[in-house]
């Protein structure tokens, strides 16, 4: 080895070996002599595969509000890490990379929260690595998470094995499906007069948890659910199965699932082989709203939806913070985001940042401000999606439980009711 | 003496291993008889729907399945981009057609278009499948098999990627020009749209049979198929051959993709991974290299999917892939070479 090669060495080791003494191991302390620092917010969303736009719209409408407030919480700078929790291979979330990305947050020293995930399943897997963070718990706060087993008894082992510590590190910004698919099954069965349904599920997490709720709240309500079987989003159409599902002679059809699972082809067979939605009333949970494309077909029209919120056009319609992001958002990006969620993806970083203005930066810190005391709590000026929104401390549940019910009627979702939550 | 045992020993065993081989088709086939016809009987109506479903899909598996078995009969290349050359020819259909031309309605001037768009479409995806073949295979055309099969799965995430940006990630829904409804044959309805997709794939295949076995650049692609080097010495350019076969393998993967984009009316950027991957497996069953065999293995396929999906007594959507590669791997084991295929010996 020459001389100046020897002294290159020495002095990348060197370097080296400075900057990982100068590496946070207190999972996100920052440097208190700058007054503050910056702490890293973990967004978990799946950027590739069917789920793509509304992901790319989410962190969009999270950065654009995070630019409004000047990427301050209390003393700290904040800032957003964007994680890929799918594959191109697979066009959807993925077991293996969520696994790895919940390694990556708890190895990340800087990052002391995570927002996210989209999809329930890929929660379920990063929750209690991110319980177990040595440093933490870490704090997760999802957007978009509805099933209800990740805060309360759902499943044999539910909720607590997601919190293998023993406290609760994980909450949401949005009513679980055991509102939403009971609602759904509750105005079928007292606003349509509906006396049997077909449940389609689309064999995920998300579409098995809120088509199991309908068909228990179903049951309740005297309807006579015929079958709950999944379709294959991979099948190029579904003429075949409604065959089969028409001789039961179904009064509606109730679509457990994701709209991006071939949706759109489900809902034009359905039409095909059962007739129209004013025949056979269709019915779908939030997986099927804000989507221009069902809006738009021709076959979804008189379809009745729920959403477990408030959609972008009613939250547009009743001004406040959430009418003026959406305002700016499409002032930046062209055009309205991919799906409601985005303002909740805004909604669950409203949280994490009063959290980590009421903390001392550690990520321990942060979670307590969450599932300790009064919890977190936005006042109905500042929320995004126009309301008074209370975490619960006990269960990281939150206190707005807005089931909307809307129709799809020429060609856009319109509100039709409010649903009451009990 | 050692001659002789040895002599009376072998048809002995190939017999034996005859007779299990013949009666194990013969338990599936029987076991096949009774499921169809427990079917047949208990909802005749539901059998002739579920069979029409079936044939309309296996229609379009078929006519994808064709640029598989082309391409695969003269190099020996399977051509993993081909269902994503086959999605990329449905999202240009309906680009040309809705975008483009601004036709939403079935009527005159929508089939005339149509006929407009099946040809550009033919041209886009032939044209897409020469430039691949140009750029990728071709360098690797007496490297290991290995090297042009991964060339080819790159591609295809290549294509997807194409897709994934002209499509967007969620299924788009398209209008179709075909004319909507069915009409009824005794109790059972037969839709217009499978009339459309036997109208274009049954002249397609005869269009193709009589290019391959009776034209000048038919011979020369058999040539070939048999043998580059001999061919070469022939006076056979192999090269171009060789393209022309890409051109055509395309312009069919082009053709699948308007039917498709007509009769299906939704695309996603996803489409070609899981539609090729069932064209493939009905060249393999039919035989893959033999054009009928890629037509009868997609009809076959379409309709154990349909009757699987749709019948009363049957296994239900969820095990659809599950039957039909249940199937293939047990047609694998009785006959390797598929359906119609011959089997061949390796040269040495």
């Amino acid at each position: 080895m020459s001389r100046s090669a020897k002294i290159f060495a020495t002095v990348a080791v060197t370097g080296l070996a400075l900057s990982a003494c100068g590496g946070n191991a207190s999972g996100g302390a920052p440097d208190s002599s700058s007054g503050g620092g910056t702490l890293v917010i973990g967004v978990d969303l799946p950027l590739q595969g069917a789920s793509k736009d509304a992901s790319e719209s989410t962190v969009n409408a999270m950065q654009l509000y995070l630019d409004q407030i000047g990427s301050k919480a209390g003393k700290y700078k904040v800032k957003l890490k964007v994680y890929d929790d799918s594959t191109a291979a697979k066009g959807a979330w993925d077991d293996a990379t969520c696994a790895k990305n919940a390694q990556d947050h708890v190895g990340n020293t800087e990052e002391v929260a995570v927002m996210g995930t989209y999809n329930s399943g890929c929660a379920q897997i990063i929750a209690p690595v991110l319980n177990q963070d040595p440093s933490g718990p870490m704090l997760m706060v999802s957007h978009a998470n509805t099933n209800p087993g990740l805060t309360k008894a759902w499943e044999p082992g539910e909720p607590e094995k997601y919190f293998p510590s023993g406290s609760r590190s994980y909450a949401r910004v949005i009513a679980t499906d055991d509102y939403q698919g009971a609602a759904g099954a509750q105005f079928a069965a007292k606003d349509l007069g509906i006396k049997n349904c077909y449940v389609l599920n689309d064999n995920q997490t998300y579409g098995q948890g809120v088509g199991k709720a309908f068909e228990e709240e179903a049951k309740k309500q005297g309807i006579k659910v015929l079958g709950n079987q999944a379709w294959d989003a991979k099948q190029p159409n579904y003429t075949a199965l409604f065959t089969s599902i028409k001789a039961s002679k179904p009064e509606c059809v109730y679509l457990a699932g994701i709209f991006d699972n071939n949706g759109g082809q489900l809902v034009k067979d359905k039409v095909k082989v059962l007739g129209d939605n004013s025949k056979v009333k269709l019915l779908a949970p939030d997986g099927f709203s804000g989507y221009p494309e069902f809006d738009g077909l021709a076959q979804a029209q008189g379809a009745y939806l729920t959403f477990a919120g408030l959609t972008a056009t009613t939250l547009r319609e009743e001004g406040g913070p959430g009418a003026d992001l959406l305002d700016a958002y499409k002032k930046k990006y062209g055009e309205d985001p991919a799906t409601s969620y985005a303002l909740y993806g805004v909604e669950a970083l409203q949280v994490i940042l009063q959290a980590i203005e009421k903390s001392d930066g550690t990520r321990k810190s942060i979670t307590e401000q969450v599932f300790s005391g009064s919890g977190i709590s936005i006042p109905a000026d500042k929320s995004v999606v126009g309301k008074k929104l209370d975490i619960d401390p006990k269960t990281g549940d939150v206190s707005v439980l807005d089931i909307s019910v809307l129709q799809v009627t020429d060609k856009e979702e319109k509100f039709l009711k409010p649903w009451p939550v009990s | 003496m050692a001659a002789t045992a040895t002599s009376v020993a072998v048809p002995a065993a190939i017999d034996r291993k005859a007779v299990i081989q013949r009666y194990a088709t013969y338990v599936i086939l029987l076991g096949l008889v009774v499921w169809l016809s427990a079917n047949l009987i208990n909802s005749p109506s539901q059998f002739f729907s579920a069979g029409m479903v079936g044939l309309n899909l296996g229609m379009l598996y078929a006519l994808i399945a064709l640029g598989y078995t082309l391409v695969y009969g003269i190099i020996e290349l399977i051509n993993f981009a081909h269902g994503d050359l086959f999605m990329l020819g449905a999202l240009f259909s309906g680009f040309l057609l809705t975008t483009v031309m601004g036709q939403e309605h079935s009527d005159f001037l929508g089939i005339v278009l149509l006929l407009v768009t099946i040809v550009g479409t033919m041209l886009f995806c032939g044209g897409i499948n020469v430039t691949l073949e140009f750029v990728a295979y071709r360098r690797l055309r007496r490297a290991p098999k290995l090297a042009p099969l991964i060339t080819a799965v790159g591609m295809s995430f290549v294509l997807q990627f194409i897709g994934l940006k002209w499509n967007g990630s969620t299924p788009k829904q398209w209008p179709s020009v075909l004319p909507e409804g069915s009409f009824g044959i005794g109790e059972f309805q037969v839709d217009y749209s499978l009339l459309a997709v036997i109208g274009v794939t049954v002249p397609v295949l005869l269009l193709l049979r009589w290019v391959i076995t009776s034209t000048r650049q038919g011979k020369a692609m058999r040539a070939v198929a048999q043998d580059q080097d001999a061919a070469r010495l022939m006076g056979v350019n192999v090269n171009r051959t060789i393209s022309f076969t890409f051109l055509i393998g395309g312009a069919l993967a082009g053709t699948a993709g308007v039917m498709y984009q007509q009769v299906v009316g939704t695309t996603a950027y996803n489409l070609g991974y899981q539609l090729g991957l069932i064209a493939f497996v009905s060249a393999v069953l039919g035989g893959i290299g033999n054009i009928s065999g890629a037509v009868l293995g997609g009809i076959l396929i379409g309709l154990i999917q349909g009757f699987n999906d749709g019948l009363p007594y049957g296994f239900g959507q969820k095990w659809s892939q599950s039957v039909v590669f249940a199937i293939l791997i047990l047609l694998m084991v009785f006959k390797p070479e598929g359906l119609l295929g011959r089997p061949t010996t390796e040269k040495v």
